[in-house]
């Protein structure tokens, strides 16, 4: 009421001619009980178009274990527990590689060679043949070096057998004899 | 705030809307509610009754699916009211576009139009009117509409437009001018 008398005021200083026409009836009509069946209508249309697009609807929410692991989820992203996490990260990588039991290991040494023929034989499919031949015959040559020249204990003892006979007197030797 | 046509407060629609159980009951109270007021001020703004319903209906559809995103900022008329606003300028900008034809051409046209819609039936001076309102600059028509036709007070008009109540006055001023000149003239010949 109290803007209707405004504006009144106003028309009427501004235009007269315009707030006698407001009087009037502007000629605007609307079929009848229009507005008795629009909420209906609409009603109607929202139900079809929900039913015609259901991805409109609100997903349902999720569980509530799933958004509390979002939460610490997303909290350890955050660079302060990140940074942490990584640090613990490392030092658990560490203290893995330090604590870890030594491997035993058999020394070579201590295989003897029937063990070492025995272990060839089991997995011969593993060598290489070339290699297992070029070794044999290596060892052969070395084998048939070590029979043909004199062994070193034979030549000392030769060499310590002459220089006793060089310092032995004959004389002494026919006394002996 | 109490309201004349069901005596239901916004708040008791909104309380009703919020609830999937109880939301048609929201709706239905809602339209029934501003459904007039929303009607006409879209009217008034298309012209022709079909434009208005399609406006209308689009509007309360708009109205029901975004009611959540209302923050109770303003009035929920003003709210109501910004969402025909935008829904009939789309429109209009559409229909626009689609006949591809000039400001003089459209007034030209809704004179035709408003002859052959059953649901107008003003006398000459009337035509002239609707004719002359269509000629003013889009800002112009809805503050002359929402001023004259809907008796708002310019304090609502800055909330409803977000602009200064000083603007709105000289910009209600000279659509009142520009209308009278219009339909005197047209008078006179």
């Amino acid at each position: 009421m109290k803007n209707q008398e405004e504006l009144n005021k106003e028309l009427s200083e501004l235009s007269p001619f315009l707030q006698e026409l407001k009087l009037k009836d502007d000629g605007l009509k609307v079929p009848a009980y229009y507005f008795d069946n629009l909420s209906d209508e609409v009603w109607q249309r929202l139900q079809e178009e929900s039913q015609l697009k259901p991805q409109t609807q609100p997903r349902p929410a999720p569980p509530a274990w799933w958004a509390q692991w979002r939460q610490l989820w997303n909290m350890l992203l955050q660079p302060q527990y990140g940074l942490s996490l990584a640090s613990v990260a490392v030092l658990v990588c560490v203290a893995i590689f330090l604590l870890r039991p030594a491997q035993v290991e058999t020394p070579l040494a201590q295989i003897t060679a029937e063990e070492a023929s025995q272990y060839v034989t089991s997995n011969i499919d593993e060598f290489d043949m070339a290699m297992l031949e070029e070794l044999s015959a290596k060892a052969e040559a070395e084998e048939k070096s070590a029979a043909t020249s004199p062994s070193p204990n034979d030549s000392v003892m030769d060499q310590y057998l002459e220089e006793i006979i060089d310092e032995i007197d004959l004389e002494d030797l026919e006394d002996l004899l | 705030m109490q309201t004349p046509s069901t005596g239901i407060s916004d708040e008791q629609i909104l309380a009703l809307l919020s609830e999937e159980r109880s939301a048609e009951r929201g709706f239905r109270l809602l339209a029934q509610q501003y459904q007039e007021r929303l009607y006409w001020h879209i009217r008034r703004m298309v012209v022709e009754h079909e434009d208005a319903n399609d406006v209308l209906q689009n509007c309360l559809v708009k109205v029901f699916r975004s009611i959540h995103q209302f923050e109770g900022k303003s009035k929920l008329f003003t709210w109501l009211y910004r969402i025909a606003t935008n829904e009939a300028i789309t429109f209009l900008q559409q229909k626009q576009r689609r006949q591809s034809s000039s400001i003089d051409d459209e007034g030209q046209g809704l004179a035709g139009r408003l002859q052959a819609d059953p649901y107008f039936d003003g006398d000459d001076l009337q035509l002239k009117l609707q004719e002359a309102l269509h000629k003013l600059p889009e800002k112009q028509r809805q503050v002359f509409h929402l001023r004259y036709y809907d008796e708002m007070s310019y304090k609502e008009m800055s909330e409803l437009l977000d602009t200064s109540e000083g603007a709105l006055k000289a910009s209600f001023h000279h659509a009142v001018k520009k209308v009278e000149a219009y339909v005197k003239g047209v008078e006179i010949e």
